[in-house]
This record gives C-alpha cells, sequence and structure tokens, in this order.
C-alpha cells in the first residue's frame, strides 16, 4: 500500500479525502477558491502534513518535499507552465527556490507568512497581507495553538491578496512545538500578475 | 516605476537602444519598463537591501549574430550589458548586475549541448547549459560519462567554469578541465582558442593548447569577452565508486587532519575534491538552528556537543571517494584508514552506514557526478534566506587551516554569527568556504553581516589570504588586496580593458576592473 507520504510526494491530484479533525480551528470561510491553485508542503514535518490536510480537497494539485528543497522545482514547473496560483508552507530553503522558478515567469509574491517559535510554546507570525484579512485571522491564530497551520492554510485558500495592499504584522501566540519541528517555517502564495 | 539608469545614460537613449535591440532580437526577448519579470534578476540572498542591483532590462540573445547586434548598439550608445549563462552565482550575486540600471545580457536561450563524445571524454556546451540538463542528456542517451556538478545542480557549467568553481569528483577543478573556447570580443570580433583556430581540427577539446599565447584565462572572471562556447572534460564512469566520511571530535584536530591529508592529496592517493566539512554545515542541511537554541547569537558549545551526538556528527567532517576496480579501491581505503582513521577519536563511516543521513547522500551523488540542490537546504539554518560566502585561499597545512578558523569564527561570534565552514582540499591548496548566514529580512543583521564582511577582508589579506571569488558588492575591495608592486595586477587589466572594450560596455566594475569613463569615479588604483 502506497503511504500518504509517498503519495503527496508523486504530486497527488486533489480530491483526496481531508483528514482535518472535526472541530479544528478554521480561521476563513469555505468559501471555493476563486483560481485554480497547486499546493506544497514540507512533509518531513507535523506542520508540513497539517496544512496539506487542511489544503487537499481544494487544491489542483498537492505535493509534498523532502530533504532536498529542489524538489520544489518540478512542482514550480508544472504549476506555473500552466497558469495556476502556488501555495506553499515550506521551510525558507524551498520559498527561495520557488520565488526564483516563478518570478522568472511573471509571478509575484502575493502573501507571505513567517512562523517563528519563541520557544517551546510560543509562536511569531509575521504576516504579509491585506489589513482585512489580518484583521480576519487574528483571533483564530491566537486561539490555534499547535494547529496553526490548519487556520493558515483556511486563509490562502480563501484570500484574494492581490486586490489588497499588502501590510506587515507580528502577531506572537502560545503555541505547543512539535518535537521534531524545524521551529522556523513560511507559508506564502505565488500568483500570475 | 521608471528604470534607474547609469548616470551618463538618458532615459530617451536608453529607451531608444532597448527599442533597436527588441528589433534585433524580437521583442519577447526583452524585459524592461517595470515588468514583473525583472525581478527575477535580483539577487535576493545578499547583505545588500532588497532591490540593490536591480537592472533597468533584460535582453536574452540567441546566437552570435545577436550578440554581436546587441554589442553594436551597446556601444553606439554605451549601454553596459552584464552576461549570465544561467544567473545562478548565488551567494556572490546570482543574476544581479555590479550597479543598478545595467542591462543583463541573459544567454539563457542559448542552452545547446552541442557534442557529447564518449570515445575522447568530453562535451561542447553553450552557456546556457546546466548541470541538470547535461547530466539528464547524459543518462537518457545511456552516455557512460560523468560531469564535475557544483554544489546547487541548477548552475551553469560554462558560468560556474569562468568563475573558476570546485566540484568533487577527480575533474573537480573546473577551470582546469575546461578544453577550448569560442568568445564574442565587445566590437563584435568573434574567435576561438586553442586548437579551436585551425579551420579543420579535430583537437579542439581534446589539446588546451594552440600556437602562441593562451587566452583562455583573459576571460574567466573578466569582462573582456562573452563566452558562447566552451568544452569540458567529462569522467569516464569508473568500474567502482566508494565514498567514505570520517568524523572527529575536537575542533583542533582540524590541523592534523589537513596535515595527514596533503600528502594524500599531493600524492593523488585521494583523487577527488575532498571537503573537510564543520559541523554545522552538515547539521544544517538537515535540522534548523531553532530546533536546538532560541537564543541571539552563535550557538552555544553544549547544542554544538549535543548536536554531534543526534546526529553522530564530528566537528569536523572529512569526506572524499574512491574510484575504480574494487580491489585497488579496498587497498586504497586501508591507506585511508591507516593514516586519517588513525587520528584520535576518528571514526570513519562507509556509504551503507550512511544509507539514510541526508548529508552524505548529497554529498556521496556529488561526488559521482549527480547534481542535486540538497545544499541548498543550509538557507534553513537561521530562516530569512541570507547568505553570501567569504572564500580565501591557503595552502594546505595544518597551521593555516586553524589560523584561518580560528580568525574566522573568533570575528564571526563576535559580530553574533555561526561559523558555518568548509575547507575544500584541491591538490596543493585549500578553498576554505565560510558562508555567512543571516536572516535577511531582519535589516540591522544583515547589515551587521555586511560589516562583517568587509573586516574579513581585509584581516585576511593581512595574514596573507586572497578570496579566489567573492560577492558583487565586495569586489573592489578583494581587488584592491591583491596590491603586490602598487596593484600591477590591476592595473595591466585596466589596459586590457581599454584595449578590448573602449567604451566600457561590458560588465563595467566586474572583479574590479572599471573601464576608463567610470574609472574617475570607482577605481582605486590611481
Amino acid at each position: 500500500m502506497i503511504s500518504r507520504r509517498e503519495f503527496l510526494r508523486g504530486g497527488a491530484v486533489a480530491g483526496i479525502a481531508t483528514t482535518l479533525p472535526a472541530g479544528a480551528v478554521i480561521a476563513a470561510s469555505q468559501t471555493r477558491p476563486t483560481v485554480a491553485f497547486d499546493a506544497i508542503c514540507d512533509t518531513r514535518y507535523e506542520e508540513g502534513d497539517q496544512f496539506l490536510r487542511a489544503v487537499s480537497s481544494q487544491a489542483y494539485r498537492v505535493h509534498g518535499l523532502d530533504n532536498d528543497p529542489g524538489s520544489v522545482m518540478p512542482a514550480i514547473t508544472a504549476a506555473v507552465a500552466e497558469g495556476r496560483a502556488i501555495t506553499g508552507l515550506t521551510t525558507d530553503a524551498a520559498l527561495l527556490l520557488a520565488e526564483q522558478l516563478a518570478f522568472a515567469e511573471g509571478y509575484a509574491l502575493t502573501y507571505k507568512g513567517v512562523h517563528k517559535h519563541l520557544s517551546t510554546d510560543q509562536i511569531e507570525h509575521q504576516l504579509t497581507l491585506g489589513q482585512r484579512w489580518q484583521e480576519s485571522i487574528k483571533p483564530a491564530l491566537l486561539e490555534a495553538d499547535s494547529a496553526w497551520p490548519e487556520v493558515i492554510a483556511k486563509l490562502m485558500i480563501t484570500v484574494t491578496p492581490d486586490t489588497e495592499a499588502l501590510v506587515e504584522k507580528r502577531l506572537t501566540a502560545s503555541a505547543s512545538r512539535h518535537p521534531e519541528s524545524p521551529g522556523h517555517l513560511v507559508s506564502w502564495i505565488l500568483q500570475p500578475i | 516605476m521608471a528604470a534607474v539608469l547609469p548616470d551618463w545614460l538618458s532615459p530617451q537613449e536608453f529607451s531608444t537602444a532597448i527599442d533597436e535591440m527588441a528589433n534585433a532580437i524580437g521583442q519577447q526577448w526583452v524585459i524592461h519598463d517595470g515588468d514583473p519579470k525583472l525581478r527575477s534578476y535580483r539577487d535576493s540572498f545578499s547583505t545588500l537591501p532588497g532591490d540593490a542591483n536591480v537592472p533597468s532590462a533584460v535582453v536574452a540573445p540567441d546566437g552570435i549574430e545577436e550578440i554581436q547586434a546587441i554589442l553594436k548598439i551597446a556601444n553606439e550608445h554605451r549601454v553596459p550589458l552584464w552576461p549570465i549563462s544561467t544567473g545562478r552565482n548565488f551567494a556572490y550575486g546570482g543574476p544581479a548586475p555590479r550597479m543598478p540600471g545595467y542591462v543583463v545580457l541573459d544567454l539563457k536561450r542559448m542552452n545547446r549541448i552541442l557534442e557529447v563524445n564518449e570515445e575522447y571524454a568530453y562535451a561542447l556546451v553553450e552557456p546556457g547549459v546546466s548541470y541538470f540538463q547535461l547530466y539528464e542528456y547524459l543518462q537518457k542517451n545511456n552516455i557512460k560519462l560523468w560531469i564535475d556538478p557544483a554544489a546547487p545542480g541548477w548552475g551553469g557549467i560554462v558560468g560556474n567554469t569562468l568563475e573558476h568553481g570546485v566540484g568533487y569528483t577527480p575533474y573537480g577543478d573546473h577551470f582546469m578541465m575546461h578544453c577550448g573556447m569560442e568568445v564574442v570580443l565587445p566590437d563584435g570580433t568573434l574567435f576561438r582558442t586553442g586548437q579551436g583556430s585551425l579551420p579543420e581540427t579535430e583537437s579542439w577539446q581534446v589539446f588546451q593548447y594552440g600556437f602562441g599565447p593562451i587566452l583562455d584565462g583573459v576571460f574567466s572572471q573578466s569582462n573582456f569577452g562573452i563566452v558562447t562556447k566552451m568544452g569540458m572534460w567529462l569522467m569516464p564512469e569508473p568500474p567502482g565508486y566508494m565514498p567514505f566520511l570520517i568524523t572527529y571530535e575536537n575542533e583542533e584536530d582540524l590541523a592534523i587532519i589537513t596535515e595527514v591529508v596533503r600528502p594524500l592529496k599531493v600524492n593523488m592517493v585521494i583523487p577527488n575534491g575532498a571537503f573537510t566539512v564543520d559541523l554545522l554545515w552538515d547539521a544544517a542541511v538537515k535540522v534548523s538552528k531553532r530546533q536546538y537554541y532560541s537564543g541571539k547569537g552563535p550557538i552555544p558549545d553544549s547544542a554544538r556537543k549535543k548536536i554531534m551526538s543526534d546526529y553522530k556528527l564530528g566537528q569536523w567532517n572529512f569526506y572524499a571517494a574512491l574510484y575504480g576496480p574494487p580491489p585497488m579501491m579496498e587497498n586504497t581505503m586501508q591507506v585511508i584508514r591507516d593514516t586519517l582513521g588513525a587520528i584520535p577519536g576518528a571514526r570513519v563511516w562507509t556509504a551503507e552506514e550512511r544509507k539514510h543521513d541526508a548529508a552524505f547522500q548529497y554529498r556521496s551523488k556529488l561526488m559521482r557526478g549527480e547534481p542535486n540542490m540538497t545544499e541548498f537546504g543550509l538557507m534553513n539554518w537561521v530562516g530569512g534566506g541570507g547568505h553570501i560566502n567569504f572564500s580565501p585561499i591557503s595552502p594546505t597545512t595544518g597551521e593555516d587551516a586553524m589560523r584561518q578558523y580560528e580568525m574566522i569564527k573568533n570575528r564571526s561570534h563576535e559580530y553574533g554569527f555561526d561559523y558555518i565552514g568548509e575547507f575544500a582540499v584541491g591538490w596543493r591548496d585549500m578553498h576554505h568556504v565560510y558562508m555567512l548566514m543571516f536572516d535577511r529580512t531582519d535589516d540591522e543583521e544583515r547589515q551587521r553581516a555586511h560589516e562583517l564582511f568587509g573586516v574579513l577582508i581585509d584581516e585576511a589579506a593581512a595574514a596573507g589570504y586572497g578570496e579566489y571569488r567573492t560577492h558583487l558588492a565586495f569586489m573592489d575591495q578583494v581587488a584592491k588586496t591583491y596590491s603586490w608592486n602598487d596593484h600591477a595586477l590591476w592595473k595591466l587589466h585596466e589596459r586590457l580593458k581599454d584595449a578590448f572594450d573602449p567604451n566600457g560596455i561590458l560588465a563595467p566594475g566586474k572583479q574590479g576592473i572599471w573601464p576608463a569613463h567610470m574609472r574617475e569615479k570607482h577605481s582605486w588604483t590611481s
């Protein structure tokens, strides 16, 4: 039987059942996304798995990354070739590679979140997106604890960042850190403009 | 947003030049006027502010005639051009030009593999060919030759070779392994080096020299011409391959490791580009700093010990490989065990024992010519993506290794950064690569990194160590350290620049070589 991680690494077509636990904290509405998007995450970490569970039912395609951040490159190339938006919860290295490839095709970074654990039970979210969305997500992130990747995922599905002036805000919240967590991840949306 | 232009170029003149270039190569191959694609020509990792060194435009010619047309227009309007091959020279500037407002001459469309000769083991390629591309070509066509990739496999073969890059197989000195160039001078003159200038030759890629002076070096790390074709020798696939790792427990072991490695390298017992790698460089491929330390400043020794224990790493980790028939490799491996493996506290690891270790796996791939991007994972150590490489050269001696290590480590700790470094051991020299990692989203930290880098250049030079390559922002400062006999070498470079490129249109300022019309403002040689 193929494991879920193996399945994701192969680039699964959207439609797999979400395993988002009942009662999970969800920030934004369940409105379907207005543009087709691919979702990318680092499946080495629990945060990445949470993120994918939350977006997989709505993404056109989902991709898992491994130790080689270069594994993001075929995923970006495929999405860009068909003009789809791309969302991710990854390490910095994967985002930097993704940006380099996507910018060359006229994409822009329309949302970015930096998620840094300040200690084992506290996290700082540094979000760059429209003011309206900042207000929307704040209460959910404050209550999310370690489920923050799902909150971010739900935001990214519904956000329409290209219509808003981007502002940067920092928010510190309680959040238990997973033992294997890198303690520093970035969430992002790359869109053709 | 209006493009930043060089101060001698009016917006009207620039616009006219760009229109003429578009006519020459096709509008679709010209990017300008605030096109968002220009963003991909920034250096996203440097110690400079976010939008430093943004080009005014990008032109992407395909072929010699189009390059000559661009050069003609640039000469007429005095438009500075910045040639790039694949533009992946990150940690040293990437695709960004030396100054804002230059027009990037992107050779990405010239990405043809023109010939691969399996019998004589060489390839002839254009500048846009990446390591990944040539590797895939060889695999697809079942050609039993190995490439020697740079650590990030998306880099270009020609660009890396011209920048004096080094690799990991026995063919690790890339410039030494090139054979024959085709070059276009700023005035459009096209010529070939070595045997390539003999019209009926069959020897262009098998013999490096011709008749008369050897000019190839003049076009490496320079701004005298545009290399449009290059031959590269490739390594025949050996009958056996044996990568290994030796871990060492103590920082001061670097001295004895280096002393023992020298005769093994000079006598070619270890045939490949070997590396003595610091703990954090290896660890950073797999873990982030925050997993061990959330405080400010360099990671404490207690955390280093924990990383060593968790990942079975040493304070120093020596990587190399053997190649050939298995009985020969076994014999040589015994020599390795009796020498490097006999240093107190050393542990020799085989590929089988490290098969689940991401750091060993990516180095094992590199040492057999398989490109990958795993080393980019170092960017996750502190987050924020900033990195810039400080790369001084020294003889392969324990004294020099320790002197450089202590000097750089102490300064980086003083400035609040971790020491993350490795020594690439060549035949007789070492390239010490210190990767200065910083959070580029933190302006104060970025500026602190910039200041540290400048201090390191001067301190290293005072101790007799020069950089073999550097970031755009520090080219003048490094060039200035090569000052023997009142900067005689750089004054000669300037005379060559004036002769090859009298209008000063090609990569002004690269390696601290400025054309006459910019010399008054920028040059430090007079």
